[in-house]
């Protein structure tokens, strides 16, 4: 049973009024919880997503969805030109190549604006036997502080913005399903029956569905869209509350409370409403807080396979797949994204481990 | 348990049937895939209409539906769009031993890993072992699988060149796709077997034990880990289920020739007929596998049959 | 991996899967094919060098037709073995071979091909006398009706594998299981093992053959879908050549690794602004989109959108300098109908200048609020085959026509479903980058610009897929089929392309050179290109040592 369980009213004349207090003190009981929660966690949270996705224009200093192609895949602020100083050959000698660079593309890089040759003006055709300068890796540039992709878009203001499209994303499905899981979980612990047994089997079919191959056959024939993503959490995830919520019922229905609340003439509505569903807002809270961690996570992988959030938005998956072929030579266009997702998925998970400790111990194994 | 058990069976057809009528529609009734067969600019409208013909594409859905039905209850998914002459059915199972191969690998590294470590974490319950366990558990959950891959990537094969970076081959080609397919297992499975030590350390039996005298080891190892495993049987479909959508990534991270790549192509090639079966196949495993389990487990525990 | 036999050389080359991929080559429709080509001769070739506008014997020694362009007698080679013993090639072989790629209503040479034959195959026009076997190595055919591109396009290094010839011995013996056993040709190259999606092996043959004896003797050419993985396989010295987007050569180059280059450019990057049905008006309504309003009006918008686009840093920031700007959608100075003046004047007429481009948008009728939200476009992007840099090119272009004050809205779709908008339905209503083949005008006429009979029922064009239409483009393509005089047939080419180049019909981008990365101590030289892409002439690759 969870710990801030209403106390039960001493008669039905001063339910209301208990009813009231109740509510009063939960208040005065959140506000000591919320001063006793964890640091680390919390500021984490702070620092990579709520921060971020509702300051999002203020911090980022470029616009997430537009690039400079004059800007290509530069690397973090913090590090260096590399330079390099080669011979122009006819054909590259195999032995020496380092050195050497062959004619044609001697003449492509000059033009490019990627090299001059040492010695001559600029711009002008190297000739065989011209030392030529190539800035091999460019370094980085103040106004790009993790660097930048390969269309030239920030990669700072990227993730950035992909924190509010996560939080989002995740937010509302979660609302959904908690919302759909919720209302049926009641209905089912509350009426048992048919309904209880209608309610228990479609959790039962939902559960047996593999979300990933749901997502691919939506991804197929609907193309990549954020409501694939809403829609494949929510028929996974509502079925989760729906079952803890309605075991949480059957065990509040057999409470005095709920009893006197009947013989006092309360419709189900207003008993459903008041009595029982205030009573699983800690169970809810604690869900919810331990599943965002793996929606952020779900969303993030359907994204990086093009099943999930489209180009050109900043989604984080998106991201990381773009900078998977780069890897070689540019590494931060995965690395950072990447970086973000697991702090603050961790941070959530984090905090959703401390809640449940402190406000329903029940759900250690979910 | 012989009526749970009909029961259970008849629940779980039903489910497959759910799957299999809303794939074949979603892939039906969203355009239909002449474009993606038929050459540019040589096709007539004839040449569509043949086409059309040929595939049945011209009969009502619900037809085309029962057709299809009868044709993959006897494991035919008909002939793959993309790959002329090739069976669905005969595509899914040549790939399927490669992804059987990395999941039981992954697997292994997350029992062989996650069940001592929940294990001793639970033994020495805050003690120092138990916040490394507990930090290995959080990592694990919230590093995101494809990420950790490209980053594996990056360090074992590009790096330090140790690794092959992908492809299919020995066993050092399999090392880093199934670390990174456990990894998530290995934190799923040491949560568990805690969690539920804790339970079991917990118990009158126990103590017991204790009194007795049974060395310490005895009584974590032997009896303690035997009753431990029936929690997480119940939690084996969350297993399963990161399973699957853990083999589709790792598959594209590393490109390993397995169903989760194939069904990873099919949706880039609009290659309904091979997704179908891929999805039908996949989540019957995935609906029986969880039968097996629900009925394994009313076998273990009589109670929970009749709720 | 198989094991690297000894000392004999080996050739193995890791591309992008092909996006269709089969056994049986009349069912290969656009690329598919391709991996075939190691161990198949066509009656006639191309080389990398002078590409689609001249056409050389292969296995037809020679050929004649009649100045209204509906006889033909080609005359073929002698003494050219087939593979595995399979005896010699003669005509039977060349039956066989364009009677299988008419015989299943899925294979992609059908109707065309049906279309000047007459027949269903070559079997029913001998029957009715219009093709006669004059001797093993000679035969005649009459056409239904004129065709001036059967030597150089049908029978050629094709889109599909018409006539890419195997063995009548083999086929009366085997059937179809020869393409899964290993199906014989002629080319240099014979089958050894292949896993549908994974790889194909071959060997050179073992016998003198008829035009070359490759230095490689052994070959495996693999599908790897991930770019990062096919340029591990040659760093890590699994793969000798590879095919990777441009943006990864640096990675490679920085290795020791050398970029070889086409001789000519092989594909072009081009934008098409959907919905300019002037031909068929199946649902199009002439107001709903500025750049495909008729008259002055859309001429202007699409001018505005031609000037919006900084083609010089595409060229040199997207694809590296690798390419030359294109002048104007399917022509090229290498082909029919060229105009010298489209590069003339394209600075003056096309050239990068996003302000006068708001001017001509202003001036067409859509000032916006204060030069900002004008009108609304929707720009798609797919990843092509081979041209991954389109994803890039999409998104640059809508940055480009956000700043002249359009608003854009990008779209990622699979290209097959903006396919079914415009070719299905007509229906298609955005801007989207397609790729352009590099080949002969009559061919990509047809697939671009030609509309054909429309159909009374749908009200849609027969001709399939139309990406831009005006009724001198049908009349010249037409005229084109049945012209064999070269200035009367450049003339029609020409009148075309100026007025798909004064209109701006187009926004036509670059036109590109492919590119292989090489690991440069195993590969010396290797000239590709034109449409047979990275796999065509593979025979005369040279090893270094």
């Amino acid at each position: 049973m969870a710990i801030t369980t209403a106390p039960a009213p001493a008669s039905p004349a001063t339910e209301e009024a208990a009813a009231r207090t109740g509510a009063l003190s939960r208040i005065r009981h959140w506000i000591g919880e919320i001063r006793r929660l964890p640091l680390f966690p919390v500021t984490m949270l702070l620092v990579f997503l709520l921060i971020p996705a509702v300051f999002a224009e203020l911090i980022a200093p470029h616009n997430p969805r537009r690039g400079d192609l004059d800007d290509r895949l530069v690397p973090p602020a913090w590090s260096d030109d590399v330079v390099s100083v080669r011979t122009v050959v006819e054909r590259v000698n195999r032995d020496n190549r380092q050195n050497e660079i062959k004619l044609s593309d001697a003449e492509r890089t000059v033009r490019i604006g990627d090299a001059t040759v040492v010695g001559k003006a600029a711009g002008d055709a190297p000739a065989l036997g011209d030392q030529i300068q190539i800035v091999v890796k460019p370094g980085g540039q103040a106004k790009y502080l993790l660097g930048t992709d390969k269309n030239g878009m920030d990669i700072f203001s990227r993730i950035v913005h992909g924190a509010r499209l996560a939080l989002v994303v995740s937010m509302m499905a979660i609302f959904v399903s908690g919302l759909i899981g919720t209302v049926l979980g009641i209905l089912a612990g509350y009426f048992g029956g048919w309904v209880d047994t209608l309610v228990m089997r479609l959790v039962d079919m939902s559960l047996s569905i593999s979300l990933i191959l749901v997502a691919l056959v939506l991804a197929a024939t609907l193309g990549p869209r954020i409501e694939n993503v809403l829609i494949v959490v929510c028929l996974f995830l509502w079925s989760r509350y729906a079952r803890l919520i309605r075991g949480e019922t059957l065990a509040l229905k057999t409470q005095d409370f709920i009893s006197r609340a009947k013989v006092a003439g309360s419709s189900e509505i207003r008993i459903m409403l008041r009595h029982i569903f205030p009573n699983l807002v800690n169970t809810i809270i604690v869900l919810a807080t331990l599943q965002l961690g793996f929606v952020i996570l779900l969303e993030a992988g359907l994204s990086f396979l093009g099943a999930g959030i489209p180009r050109p938005n900043p989604a984080w998956g998106v991201m990381v797949a773009d900078g998977r072929e780069l890897i070689i030579d540019s590494w931060w266009v995965s690395f950072f994204p990447g970086l973000g997702i697991l702090f603050t998925v961790l941070s959530v998970n984090l905090l959703g481990d401390w809640l449940r400790d402190r406000l329903d111990p029940k759900q250690r194994n979910v | 348990m012989q009526r749970f058990i009909i029961f259970r069976v008849g629940q779980a057809i039903i489910a497959v049937l759910l799957v299999s009528i809303i794939v074949f529609m979603l892939s039906n009734i969203t355009g239909d895939p002449t474009s993606v067969m038929l050459p540019m600019g040589e096709a007539t409208p004839e040449d569509i209409a043949a086409l059309k013909a040929k595939w049945g594409l011209d009969r009502p859905l619900h037809m085309r539906y029962l057709v299809f039905l009868g044709n993959a209850v006897r494991g035919d998914f008909g002939e793959s769009y993309a790959f002329g002459g090739q069976t669905a059915m005969g595509m899914v199972m040549d790939r399927f031993p490669a992804t059987l191969q990395l999941g039981g690998l992954a697997m292994l590294i997350a029992v062989v890993l996650g069940v001592p470590l929940g294990v001793i974490t639970a033994a020495k319950k805050d003690g120092w072992l138990d916040y490394q366990g507990k930090a290995v558990a959080f990592l694990g959950q919230s590093v995101p699988s494809f990420w950790l891959g490209i980053m594996l990537l990056w360090l074992f094969a590009v790096q330090l060149g140790w690794l092959p970076s992908s492809g299919k081959g020995g066993l050092s080609h399999m090392i880093m796709p199934a670390f990174t397919l456990g990894f998530f297992q290995v934190a799923a499975l040491l949560r568990l077997i805690r969690s539920s030590m804790l339970d079991v350390l917990d118990t009158e039996f126990v103590k017991l034990a204790r009194i007795k005298g049974v060395p310490e080891w005895k009584v974590v190892w032997k009896h303690c880990l035997r009753n431990a495993f029936i929690a997480p049987l119940t939690y084996f479909a969350i297993i399963i289920g990161g399973l699957f959508t853990g083999t589709v990534i790792v598959e594209t991270v590393f490109s390993w020739p397995g169903v989760g790549q194939l069904a990873v192509g099919a949706v880039r090639g609009r290659d309904f007929q091979v997704l179908q079966a891929v999805v039908i196949i996949g989540s019957s495993i995935y609906i029986f596998a969880n039968l097996i389990v629900d009925i394994l487990y009313a076998y273990l525990d009589p109670r929970i049959r009749y709720t | 991996m198989p094991a690297m036999a000894d000392e004999d050389t080996y050739l193995h080359m890791a591309v992008t899967p092909l996006p269709q991929d089969t056994f049986f080559p009349w069912l290969a429709t656009s690329s598919g094919h391709l991996v075939f080509r190691p161990m198949w001769e066509n009656l006639t070739t191309i080389s990398p060098e002078t590409g689609v506008s001249t056409i050389l014997p292969q296995l037809a020694r020679e050929w004649d037709v009649s100045p209204d362009a509906s006889e033909y007698t080609f005359r073929l080679q002698e003494g050219v073995e087939m593979h595995h013993g399979w005896g010699e090639f003669t005509v039977k072989d060349v039956i066989l071979t364009v009677d299988q790629q008419m015989s299943d209503p899925l294979a992609g040479c059908k109707s065309p091909l049906k279309k000047f034959m007459g027949y269903d195959s070559m079997t029913e026009m001998i029957d009715a006398g219009k093709m006669e076997v004059i001797d093993d190595y000679t035969f005649k055919m009459t056409l239904a009706q004129p065709q001036v591109d059967v030597a150089d396009w049908w029978f050629n290094i094709l889109v599909i594998p018409c006539a890419a010839v195997r063995s009548a011995a083999q086929h009366a013996a085997e059937g179809d299981a020869m393409f899964e056993s290993g199906p014989a040709g002629t080319g240099a190259y014979q089958f050894v093992n292949r896993e549908l999606k994974e790889f194909t092996e071959y060997e050179a043959v073992p016998y003198d053959h008829w035009r070359v004896n490759p230095e490689f003797k052994r070959m495996r050419i693999s599908t790897t879908p991930e770019d990062l993985t096919r340029l591990a396989l040659l760093l890590t010295g699994e793969a000798n050549m590879v095919d990777v987007p441009k943006v990864l050569h640096q990675q490679a180059i920085d290795e020791g690794m050398e970029v070889f280059e086409s001789p000519l450019p092989t594909v072009g990057l081009t934008i098409i602004p959907f919905g300019q049905y002037y031909v068929s008006e199946a649902n199009w309504n002439p107001d709903s989109e500025p750049w495909a309003a008729p008259g002055e009006t859309g001429r202007l918008v699409r001018e505005a959108m031609n000037r919006a686009i900084n083609r010089e840093q595409i060229i040199n920031e997207l694809f590296k300098g690798r390419g030359e700007p294109m002048y104007n959608t399917i022509f090229h100075d290498t082909l029919e109908g060229w105009n010298p003046r489209w590069a003339e004047e394209f600075d003056e007429k096309y050239g990068y200048d996003p302000e006068r481009a708001k001017e001509l948008l202003d001036e067409a009728g859509f000032p916006g609020d204060n030069g900002q939200n004008r009108f609304f476009v929707e720009v798609w992007q797919s990843s092509l085959p081979g041209l991954p840099e389109t994803i890039e090119v999409a998104q640059t272009v809508a940055q480009s026509l956000e700043e002249i004050g359009i608003d854009v809205k990008l779209v990622e779709v699979e290209f097959a479903r903006a396919l079914d908008a415009f070719r299905d339905l007509h229906d298609a209503h955005f801007v989207l980058p397609v790729r352009q083949t590099i080949r002969q005008i009559n061919a990509n006429a047809r697939i671009y610009y030609y509309t054909g009979p429309t159909n009374p029922e749908t009200g849609l064009p027969n001709g399939g897929v139309a990406y831009i239409e005006h009724q001198i483009y049908d009349d010249n393509y037409e005229a084109l089929l049945r012209e064999t005089d070269p200035a009367e047939r450049n003339r029609l080419a020409q009148e075309m392309g100026d007025h798909i180049y004064d209109n701006y019909r187009t926004i036509p981008i670059v036109n590109l050179r492919s590119t292989l990365l090489v690991n440069p101590e195993e590969v010396l030289e290797y000239k590709f290109g034109s449409l047979t892409g990275v796999f065509g002439h593979l025979e005369y690759a040279k090893a270094a040592q």
